[in-house]
C-alpha cells in the first residue's frame, strides 16, 4: 500500500525513493504507482500552460515517457515531480513554440461549481472566493489573467501557488536562478493586480463584504 | 519612522509571503488597518494566490490514462536496444554509431554493387587483373607494365647522356691545360717540345674554326699586325 501524504495524496520522500529505486530495476508496479501518484498534478500544470485538452494529454504522455527512459539517471537528491515538472515545461515550451498563435478561448463551463478548496489553500479569504456565488466570474477573470502573463510568470504562479515550491526549487525546474524566479512572482503579482483592478473591485466587495459576515 | 502606502507597495510581495521581519511585519498591519486602499491590494493579491491554489477546475484524466502511460512506457522501453530495464542509458554517441551501423548496412552493399556492375560494363575491361602489393603499396600489374618501362628507358638515355658528357667535360679539360701551357710556350720564346705536340687535342681542331669566325673580313691595319694565334675573345 502506498505511503502518501494525508493531505493531497502525494508520496512521501522516502516511499518516492523506494518507488524510484524499484522502477530502476524494472518493476513495472512501482512505475505505475509513481505515474498515478504524479499525472494529476502535471496535467493540470500542463493543461494551465497549453490550455488545450489534447495537447496537454500527449505532453503529459510525452514527459512521462522520457522521465521513465532516462529513470536511470535520476538523482534521489531531487524530488521525482520537480523532476517531472521540469520535463513538461521545457515540453510545454516547445509546444507553445510550434503553435504560435495559442488559443486562449477556455471552456469555463467545464468548470466544476462548488469544488472544495484544497486543505493547503494559503489564506481564507481565498476559500472565500472560491466558495462564493461569485466563484464563477472570479475565476475566469483570474485565470484570464493567469493566461495573460508570460510563460516563465504563468509557470512561477502555478508552481509557487499549486504546488507549493519554495523560489529555490521553481528555479530548478525552470532552470533559473532563485532570483529570477522571485523576479517572475513579484511582476506576475503585479501584472495581476493591474489586470484585476478594474475587473475585480466590485465582485471583491461582495466577497469580502461576505467571508468577513463568515 | 511610520509606514507609508509607498512602502506598502514596495514590500507587500514580503508580506505576503511572511519573509519580514516581526517588526517591519507589525507596522505593515498597523497600517493595513487604518489604509482600506492597500489593504484591499493586499488582499486581493492574497484572494489571487488562493484562487489559483485552491481551484481544482482543470479537466480529469480519464481512468485509463494510467495504465496508457505504463503500456507506453513498457513499449518505449523494450524498443530501445542498448537498455531493456537496464543500468545504462543510451547516449548520443551510442545513437549516432547505432544510425551509421544501419546506414552502412545498406549503403555497402549498395556501392559494392554499383562497383561490380561499373566493372562490368567498362569497355575492354574485359580481365580484371588482381592487385598487387609491393612495399606497402598496392598498385595494379597493369599500371606497372605502363609506367615503368617507359621510365626505365627514359632513365637509360638520361644516364648515357650524362656519361658522354662527363667524357666530354674531361676531354675538354685537359686539352685546354695543354692548349695552355703550349700557348704559355711560344709567348716565351721557349722551344719546348711536350708531348701534346706529337697528337692532335681537341683545341687544334676548334682553334682554327675559331681563328677564321673572328677574323675580319676584309684585311685592315690592325689585322696585318695582329698575331694570327692570338685568340680575341
Amino acid at each position: 500500500m502506498a505511503q502518501n501524504d494525508p493531505a493531497d495524496g502525494r508520496l512521501t520522500p522516502e516511499r518516492e525513493r523506494q518507488l524510484i529505486a524499484a522502477a530502476q530495476r524494472g518493476c513495472a508496479q512501482s512505475a505505475h504507482e509513481l505515474i498515478s501518484s504524479h499525472q494529476q498534478r502535471l496535467f493540470a500544470f500542463i493543461w494551465r500552460m497549453v490550455r488545450n485538452n489534447h495537447d496537454a494529454e500527449e505532453l503529459c504522455q510525452e514527459a512521462f515517457l522520457r522521465a521513465f527512459q532516462a529513470i536511470d539517471t535520476f538523482d534521489s537528491n531531487y524530488r521525482f515531480s520537480t523532476w517531472l515538472f521540469t520535463i513538461g515545461y521545457r515540453l510545454c515550451l516547445n509546444s507553445m513554440r510550434k503553435q504560435k498563435s495559442q488559443d486562449l478561448d477556455v471552456d469555463f463551463g467545464t468548470f466544476a461549481e462548488g469544488d472544495a478548496p484544497g486543505s493547503d489553500a494559503p489564506d481564507s479569504i481565498g476559500d472565500a472566493v472560491v466558495n462564493s456565488d461569485e466563484a464563477s466570474r472570479l475565476k475566469e477573470v483570474i485565470w484570464n489573467s493567469v493566461d495573460q502573463l508570460s510563460p516563465p510568470q504563468r509557470a512561477t504562479v502555478l508552481l509557487f501557488y499549486r504546488e507549493s515550491l519554495s523560489c529555490q526549487q521553481i528555479g530548478e525546474v525552470l532552470e533559473i536562478p532563485a532570483a529570477t524566479v522571485k523576479s517572475h512572482l513579484h511582476r506576475a503579482r503585479a501584472q495581476l493586480k493591474r489586470l484585476l483592478s478594474g475587473e475585480l473591485i466590485e465582485d471583491w466587495s461582495v466577497v469580502r463584504t461576505g467571508a468577513q459576515a463568515g | 519612522m511610520s509606514v507609508t502606502c509607498r512602502h506598502v507597495r514596495q514590500l507587500h510581495d514580503a508580506y505576503i509571503d511572511r519573509e519580514l521581519p516581526a517588526g517591519l511585519t507589525a507596522e505593515v498591519h498597523a497600517h493595513l488597518l487604518q489604509c482600506p486602499a492597500c489593504q484591499q491590494e493586499v488582499e486581493m493579491v492574497r484572494a489571487c494566490g488562493g484562487v489559483i491554489a485552491a481551484d481544482r477546475s482543470e479537466p480529469q484524466l480519464d481512468a485509463g490514462f494510467t495504465a496508457k502511460i505504463a503500456a507506453a512506457v513498457a513499449a518505449r522501453t523494450a524498443a530501445m536496444p542498448l537498455k531493456l530495464h537496464g543500468r545504462t542509458m543510451e547516449t548520443r554517441r551510442d545513437r549516432r554509431m547505432r544510425r551509421m551501423i544501419s546506414f552502412a548496412k545498406t549503403a555497402i552493399p549498395a556501392v559494392a554493387a554499383m562497383l561490380f556492375f561499373a566493372i562490368l560494363i567498362k569497355p575492354g575491361a574485359d580481365v580484371v587483373v588482381p592487385a598487387t602489393a609491393v612495399k606497402g603499396v598496392t598498385v595494379e600489374q597493369a599500371g606497372v607494365k605502363d609506367v615503368v618501362g617507359p621510365t626505365l628507358s627514359a632513365f637509360d638515355e638520361t644516364r648515357r647522356a650524362v656519361t658522354d658528357f662527363n667524357q666530354f667535360v674531361e676531354f675538354a679539360a685537359s686539352d685546354a691545360a695543354s692548349g695552355a701551357s703550349r700557348v704559355m710556350g711560344r709567348s716565351t720564346g721557349t722551344k719546348e717540345q711536350s708531348s701534346s705536340d706529337a697528337e692532335p687535342s681537341l683545341l687544334d681542331f676548334l682553334l682554327p674554326t675559331f681563328d677564321e669566325m673572328m677574323r675580319p673580313s676584309s684585311g685592315g691595319p690592325a689585322a696585318v699586325d695582329e698575331d694570327p694565334e692570338l685568340i680575341r675573345l
